[in-house]
């Protein structure tokens, strides 16, 4: 059947991507800083050098460290992070369900508001709620995602505050000071829910309220854009046109006939935005102390932290790259035409 | 400084103000000679017989010695245009403007005087003693109006609905202010951007500084106004050489295909494997210094595949149509079927991409500065303004105002581009 | 969308009067379009009728407005388009016998979406881009059928037929129930229940099939779950006359229908169309430019110019004696195969530009007979001949020579 194909065809092109992928960070470690310097300090005796060099591999030729390096990879073997203090693997699984769970929300609310407030701005083209949407969308566009954050938390934590409004918490990702938490999945909204532990999910869900806003903010505005957009092409389309000669009430035009093929490129844009929420999460970790990848990323770029660096961003292409295909595949299925054409 | 000094050191060494006069007596004479001969060969052309061909002899062999006496002022012109580049590039100095102004205004003036001037003046005085010839009059004037009313046309209603959406207009108009305050940065800044009053730290907005002072004492007006100079700088040139790099590219890609569009496919796949801003990192990570100069390198890496794949897919588009097979019957070359032909319609969703894309670029640098990958400490750039800011938020004003210059300077860009994009779209321009 | 809603529409419609045989009747329609370049007046008072059982053929060059007549019809103008003036009286057949006559222009947006693919349905020109690219060719069909059908009947009456076939092969204490469930559904026969939303759309889906078999699509039920763009240029077409006359409409537009198929395929589909309305006892409005598809197919003709109708009269009549000189000119312009000519014979001159349109009579700069006259007031319609329709101060053909 045609879709297995397309689905095969689509996972074979990105093994080269990933392969691509891979060589590009083990040289990027490279260029970074000389290896050995993960193995020496100051103290360690010239004479000493090429020894340790030896031990660890770094005198053979390029590729035959290149084939260490995939070796150590798939073993799980991903070295030591120096800026989180403990193994790069045991890093990642506490600092990546954070910036999931955050990236997640972020992507939930944009995708929940931002395609039916693109749709409202088409199909009211030019009247008030559209210039409105457009603005909102626009300034969304433009603005730097780290100072929206940093507005965000001075208006809604210290002028609330000051205000003596109820306010939203400066950062962090639970209250750690009333609440205990013994991590299992380490997603706080799973892992409350498990344990039955209800404050600590509204706790979590509040201390996601603000960052999550940040984070999503721009990817609203994406999709917004894009929807808007895609859906005024549509809605000059003949099959819209037909559907009308049909008797069918305007309603069922848009949300049957219309949306569906507007949401076509639309996914495509939510695929990308990944990629956007990986760069905020970057950007805006640190403004909301959020223990995630972001904020261990720039700490270890900043300090040459090599094996944190090639981890962090092994992860992030690969979230790329996998979000990207689960857009082609979703693409699939909402366009026939790509499937049996 | 002395009075004739004001307007800085030419290159062979006396002042700009003392080399003037001479300069442009020497245009003026040139302009004289020049348009003496421009009118005499455009009365001979008449006087002589109503032959068309002579007629365009005679202008042709005037026009041949004029662009030789041009020559010579040419070659002036060509230094002081160095002298032009070398201001520019040490633009972000805020020490004596003079400078750089005299440098720029000079040139400018050599241009005009040298260059353009003279050239026109024979080129019109010619052409219009040629147009009372009758019959080229008849002839010319009514194929002129032919070819240019569907173009003219276009170009009005192009205007026009420039006119009529005044989003695009208001993005214009605050570029142009951007612009301005790039170019009189000195002049409307009370305070120089690296100027630091450590009595005066994280003071709120008054009257000796209009929006306040930062955690080092700066002024946080002044800083910003002079960040403009280097965030507009990063700006424009790396879109603009992203899109000469990517276009060509592209373009060759998409016109030769077989192996070099595979290859180029391939690699632009393993780019957009990344996200712009954490590839950008990794560069300058790599490159070793983290400086604005690699900062412009990283983000040139990081956005020429957007072009290269934007003008690959117009190309394919176009190679398929029938005007290329049309002048591929001719004899055109491939080289010149691609510039000549290809290029020009490839160009309108180019132009709407390099306008957005400046707007991205400008928040990518920001926000490389942000992280600490960009400026020194210590300069003026908005995003390093924010992050120094960030433990002090609540003195908003310290992160406000850089904040909101980065976001009008991206909604302008923004708000232009959508505009284009909207005006140039032909689904969207059949009224 | 463009025309005001009344208050009361009972008092509208009550107050029309239409002759039984007609089946539409467009009075005066007038339609512009506003645009960057100024008011592009698309029709200038077009009138004409349809009867009961004809094929009416709305002939003209591109660009003379018969496109902008069937969306006016549908009432799908569009921004900017704005229908201005006239009536488009409808004869709207209720199924219990009762007879509305209804101005289309003036009816609710509601009513006319009822009209709208359920009395009155339109065929479009190209069948590329008509159908819905992401939708099966069934889902399309039983939508429609769907929308403006009640079932429950077709419904019952298909579980009666299952039972008593069951009964056929039924033994004993199966018997027994079998007949019961039976009698149970035979009362409802006089009002049957409403169907759920699955048995709904199963028999529409299978009347979507019958539907494919009418217009003679070959394996229909495979055909129904495919893909428009699975599907060549002909069945797609034939798909789409299906759409339309899945709820046996009254009056069939086809709108260049044919225009973008090969010459073969053109002739099955209007062959198509020619059975299917005596089958369907519909009207058909067919719109094209081809005088030969006219000819061959209508039995009326309404010849369009700018906007405006010139010449309406039955097929024979306008072919063997067409009055207006701008239908004689198009006639004298078809090449006949049995006379040889150096040059072919052209109407001088080009469509006008219909923001600026001549004054007068729209055809006068392109006319050889014209007059002052001509180009200082609008001809008024009359009926010429019995039957025969014309807008002109200088009739030609059997009156020519009889000035006015």
């Amino acid at each position: 059947m045609k879709l297995r194909d397309y689905i095969i065809r689509r996972l074979l092109l990105a093994i080269p991507v990933i392969i691509g992928v891979l060589a590009i960070t083990f040289v990027l470690s490279y260029v970074v800083g000389d290896p050995i310097t993960l193995y020496t300090t100051e103290r360690t005796r010239p004479e000493a050098i090429p020894g340790i060099r030896a031990e660890h591999g770094l005198n053979q030729p390029l590729y035959i460290q290149f084939f260490y390096y995939l070796r150590d990879l798939i073993s799980g073997n991903w070295g030591y992070s120096r800026t989180a203090r403990m193994d790069v693997t045991s890093a990642i699984a506490v600092k990546l369900p954070a910036t999931i769970e955050l990236a997640l929300v972020a992507m939930i609310f944009a995708v929940i508001v931002g395609i039916p407030l693109g749709i409202i701005s088409a199909t009211k083209k030019d009247k008030i709620a559209d210039h409105i949407t457009r603005v909102v969308a626009l300034a969304g566009v433009s603005m730097p995602i780290f100072w929206f954050a940093l507005i965000l938390k001075y208006v809604f934590f210290y002028q609330f505050f000051t205000w003596g409004l109820p306010f939203l918490p400066e950062g962090g990702r639970y209250s750690y000071e009333y609440i205990s938490y013994t991590p299992i999945t380490n997603f706080l909204l799973i892992d409350s829910i498990a344990t039955g532990n209800f404050i600590l999910f509204f706790d979590a869900l509040v201390h996601l309220v603000l960052p999550g806003f940040a984070l999503g903010y721009l990817t609203l505005a994406i999709i917004t854009r894009m929807m808007r957009s895609s859906m005024l092409e549509v809605l000059k389309e003949d099959y819209i046109t037909l559907a009308r000669s049909k008797g069918l009430r305007e309603r069922v035009v848009i949300y049957k006939h219309a949306l569906r093929n507007a949401m076509i490129p639309t996914v495509t844009v939510i695929g990308l935005a990944f990629g956007g929420l990986m760069t905020g999460a970057v950007l805006t970790e640190s403004i909301f102390s959020w223990p995630g990848l972001g904020r261990w990323s720039t700490r270890a770029i900043l300090t040459s932290d090599i094996p944190s660096i090639n981890a962090f961003t092994l992860i992030v292409a690969f979230i790329f790259v996998g979000a990207n295909l689960i857009v082609d595949l979703v693409y699939g299925t909402l366009d026939p035409r790509i499937r049996y054409g | 400084m002395t009075e004739t000094d004001t307007w800085g050191t030419a290159v062979s060494g006396q002042t700009v103000v003392e080399e003037t006069p001479l300069a442009l007596n020497i245009f003026a004479i040139m302009q004289f000679v020049v348009a003496l001969i421009g009118i005499g060969g455009g009365i001979s052309a008449l006087l002589a017989s109503y032959n068309l061909y002579a007629a365009e002899t005679v202008a042709l062999v005037t026009f041949l010695g004029v662009m030789i006496i041009i020559f010579l002022p040419m070659v002036i012109v060509g230094y002081l245009l160095i002298r032009v580049a070398l201001a520019v590039r040490t633009f972000e100095s805020w020490s004596f403007p003079w400078v750089i102004y005299g440098n720029l205004i000079m040139a400018g003036l050599a241009i005009l005087a040298g260059g353009l001037v003279p050239f026109i003046s024979i080129a019109n005085i010619v052409m219009i003693c040629l147009l009372f010839v009758p019959v080229i009059k008849e002839h010319w004037w009514e194929i002129f109006k032919e070819d240019m009313g569907p173009r003219s046309k276009e170009t009005k209603y192009s205007l026009y609905l420039i006119r009529r959406s005044p989003l695009v207009v208001a993005g214009v108009i605050i570029i142009a202010a951007y612009v301005f305050m790039v170019f009189f940065a000195p002049f409307i800044t009370p305070y120089g951007p690296t100027e630091r009053n450590w009595s005066q730290t994280l003071r709120p907005p008054s009257a000796e500084h209009l929006w306040g002072t930062d955690q080092n004492g700066g002024d946080v007006f002044s800083m910003v106004i002079w960040a403009t100079q280097i965030d507009l700088k990063i700006a424009v040139t790396v879109v603009a050489v992203a899109l000469i790099m990517g276009s060509f590219i592209g373009a060759s890609a998409g016109y030769f295909g077989g192996a070099l569009d595979e290859v180029v496919m391939r690699i632009t796949d393993v780019f957009f494997a990344f996200p712009g801003l954490i590839l950008a990192m990794a560069i300058v990570a790599a490159l070793g210094q983290r400086n604005l100069d690699n900062i412009s390198i990283a983000l040139m890496l990081v956005w020429w595949p957007t072009y290269a794949r934007l003008v690959r897919g117009q190309v394919l588009i176009e190679r398929e149509k029938l005007y290329v097979e049309a002048a591929r019957s001719v004899g055109a070359s491939d080289m010149r079927i691609l510039v000549f032909h290809i290029l020009p319609n490839t160009i309108q969703p180019v132009i709407v991409q390099a306008t957005l894309d400046m707007g991205g670029v400008l928040l990518t640098a920001a926000g490389l500065s942000f992280i600490g990958f960009g400026a020194e400490a210590g300069t003026a750039e908005w995003g390093l303004m924010i992050s120094q800011g960030q433990t002090h938020f609540m003195d908003y004003w310290v992160t406000f105002y850089p904040g909101m210059a980065i976001l009008l300077c991206a909604l302008s860009f923004n708000l232009v581009g959508d505009g284009v994009r909207d005006i140039l779209d032909p689904k969207l321009r059949r009224r | 969308m463009t025309v005001d809603e009344p208050t009361n529409a009972d008092e509208v419609s009550s107050e029309i009067h239409m002759d039984p045989d007609v089946v539409l009747d467009v009075k005066g329609l007038k339609t512009n379009f506003y645009t960057y370049e100024g008011v592009v007046k698309a029709l200038d008072g077009i009138t004409f009728t349809l009867k009961r059982g004809d094929t009416l053929a709305l002939v003209g060059e591109t660009g003379c407005g018969k496109s902008v007549t069937a969306k006016s019809i549908m009432r799908l103008v569009d921004s900017p388009g704005k229908i201005e003036a006239g009536e488009i009286l409808f004869l709207d057949e209720k199924e219990d016998g009762e007879d509305v006559a209804k101005d289309l222009l003036k009816i609710s947006e509601d009513e006319m979406r009822k009209i709208r693919g359920n009395k009155i349905a339109i065929v479009f020109q190209d069948p590329a881009t008509y159908p819905n690219p992401v939708f099966r060719i069934g889902d399309q069909i039983s939508e429609v059928i769907n929308l403006h059908q009640d079932l429950s009947l077709e419904i019952l009456q298909d579980k009666i037929a299952q039972l008593e076939d069951a009964l056929r092969h039924a033994e004993g204490e199966t018997l027994d129930s079998i007949q019961q469930r039976l009698d149970e559904l035979s009362k409802q026969l006089d009002n049957p229940p409403k169907p759920s939303d699955s048995e709904a759309r199963k028999a529409a889906k299978k009347k979507a099939i019958e539907m494919l078999n009418l217009v003679r699509m070959p394996s229909a039920a495979e055909i129904a779950n495919q893909y428009p763009h699975e599907l060549s240029g002909g069945m797609r077409q034939r798909a789409l006359i299906a759409m339309s006359l899945s709820c046996n409409p009254q009056i069939l537009i086809a709108d260049e229908a044919t225009t973008a198929l090969d010459v073969t395929v053109q002739a099955q589909v209007l062959g198509l169309l020619n059975d299917l309305k005596s089958e369907l006892d519909a009207s058909i409005i067919i719109i094209t430019h081809d005088l030969g598809v006219v000819a061959e197919t209508c039995t009326q003709v309404a010849v369009m110019y700018a906007g405006v109708v010139v010449e309406y009269t039955n097929t024979d009549e306008l072919f063997s004696d067409p009055i207006h000189p701008y239908t004689s000119g198009l006639l004298e312009a078809i090449p006949k195969i049995t006379v040889k000519v150096e040059k072919l014979t052209q109407i001088k001159g080009t469509v006008p530009n219909l923001i600026s349109p001549p004054s007068g009579c729209r055809f006068h700069p392109r006319c050889e007979f014209a007059t002052q006259q001509c180009s200082k007031e609008r001809p008024p319609r009359e009926e010429i001949k019995p039957g025969h329709w014309i807008e002109c101060w200088h009739p030609q053909g059997s009156l020519s020579g009889r000035k006015k």
